[in-house]
């Protein structure tokens, strides 16, 4: 990392103590030890991405088979969201793991097809089918 | 919904030499939609930088009122453009890449000044994503210096910058200028597709009529007084506004002037190629303007998946089977 970086990190710090990040509720519901389908209501965005991170990094620890993500009840994604899904996908394959998301939107469709992420994730349009794919 | 509102901006610049305030724009009102590209055009000199830069905060009005993401930012509001700044992203002209930086780093930039809470491991897929959007390869391209790139990829990684924040607006000056053909309907390409898959707003200003009659979707003539024209005007004003083809159908005389043998053509609606007014049946791909007339959604499919091909392989798959043929 640059130093110019690690000073404004530095910097920073005080500010980040300032701008609370928009709270998110996640709803995590434990299907079998194997499979775990995680639900984010609200926006997924820069200041609420990390929450998300926080809770599919805890299912990756715990080497969970099967993590579906619905996106079903967020209302908007943006790239720090959908970096955040690359990142446990990528984890994942480590172990041979799979990542399944839930669209049924249009709109958040959109923003995989725009970066040709629609055919690296495997995309159902409901969490039943999700589970039984 | 109106994206940039703008309501009798003023601006002049004092003339050392005359010692005087020159005008240079004059009363500038126009809007812009979300979901809509906007194009500015004018003759060079005529205030469209001006404008530019005051859109951009860059520059103060003398006087107006100027909205932009239904915040007002002008007169003189700074708490509301700070805020406004971190929504709206900027593609300048020669790319404004910082030369210190290598690519990744000018990319994640913007992230580190407005979102350093974000874990890095996120920043550098971010960075990826958006390099994967301006079709550049990210292994290839992220160490890279600036200095090391051509015009094209300088700004293809400036547009890349201007994404990294998921901005609501771009505003793009001269996008394509300088560039190939190919390079150049690529970037018209991608900016279609934010718009039109993202609703982002657009504000481009361009002095190619090609690649402006392509993306727009409502075009703007800005308009120096000439004394030679017998302008009952000072500076700059808007001369005349609308869809591409209110402006192509204008009898306005400067309209008929700055698009110039442009307007005695017409654009196939298929395959943009260029050729006479009212043609009956396209040169290019053979099909006919009333066809045109009814331009749907498959044809814009068709054309997408030959732009994921270019993305994806780097040339047009119609372009390779015409050579082997």
């Amino acid at each position: 990392m640059k130093p110019y970086f690690k000073r404004k990190e530095k910097w920073h710090k005080k500010y980040l103590q300032k701008t609370a990040t928009t709270p998110m509720e996640i709803k995590v519901e434990e299907v079998s030890p194997q499979m775990s389908v995680i639900i984010p209501q609200g926006e997924i965005d820069m200041g609420s991405s990390g929450e998300l991170r926080d809770v599919l990094q805890l299912a990756t620890k715990n080497r969970i088979e099967v993590i579906i993500v619905s996106l079903q009840d967020a209302g908007h994604i943006d790239s720090s969201g959908i970096a955040t899904l690359i990142e446990t996908l990528k984890k994942m394959e480590k172990y041979k793991g799979q990542l399944r998301l839930v669209i049924s939107t249009k709109k958040i469709l959109n923003v995989f097809k725009i970066a040709n992420l629609n055919m690296v994730f495997k995309v159902y349009e409901s969490i039943k089918d999700a589970k039984n794919a | 919904m109106a994206a940039i509102v703008l309501k009798n901006i003023s601006k002049s610049f004092l003339n050392s030499k005359l010692k005087k305030m020159e005008l240079v724009l004059n009363d500038i009102s126009l809007t812009a939609h979300d979901g809509e590209v906007t194009v500015l055009m004018g003759q060079s000199g005529c205030g469209k930088s001006t404008l530019f830069r005051i859109l951009i905060g860059d520059e103060i009005a003398n006087e107006g009122y100027v909205e932009i993401l239904n915040k007002e930012v002008f007169p003189q509001n700074k708490k509301n453009l700070q805020e406004v700044k971190k929504k709206f992203g900027i593609l300048f002209q020669s790319g404004a890449l910082f030369n210190s930086m290598t690519v990744g780093d000018n990319i994640a930039f913007p992230i580190l000044e407005h979102q350093p809470q974000l874990h890095r491991d996120i920043i550098k897929i971010m960075v990826d994503t958006k390099l994967l959007q301006v079709s550049l390869d990210p292994e290839k391209y992220k160490h890279k210096m600036p200095s090391t790139l051509s015009g094209g990829e300088k700004k293809r990684v400036g547009l890349a910058r201007a994404l990294a924040l998921d901005p609501q607006l771009i505003f793009y000056d001269e996008p394509s200028a300088g560039l190939d053909p190919i390079v150049s309907r690529t970037i018209d390409k991608l900016i279609k597709n934010l718009v039109k898959m993202l609703g982002i707003a657009s504000v481009v200003i361009t002095h190619e009529l090609d690649s402006a009659f392509s993306i727009a979707d409502r075009m703007i003539i800005l308009k120096r007084a000439v004394p030679e024209h017998n302008d009952n005007w000072d500076g700059t004003v808007v001369y005349e506004q609308g869809t591409p083809d209110d402006l192509r159908n204008s009898q306005k005389p400067y309209t008929v002037e700055f698009l110039g043998a442009f307007s005695n053509f017409s654009i196939c609606k298929h395959c943009r190629f260029v050729q006479e007014k009212n043609f009956e049946i396209c040169e290019k791909c053979g099909k006919c303007y009333e066809d045109n007339e009814d331009y749907g959604d498959d044809e814009d499919e068709d054309e997408d998946e030959d732009y994921e091909h270019y993305r994806v392989h780097g040339y047009y798959e119609r372009d390779k089977e015409a050579q082997d043929e």
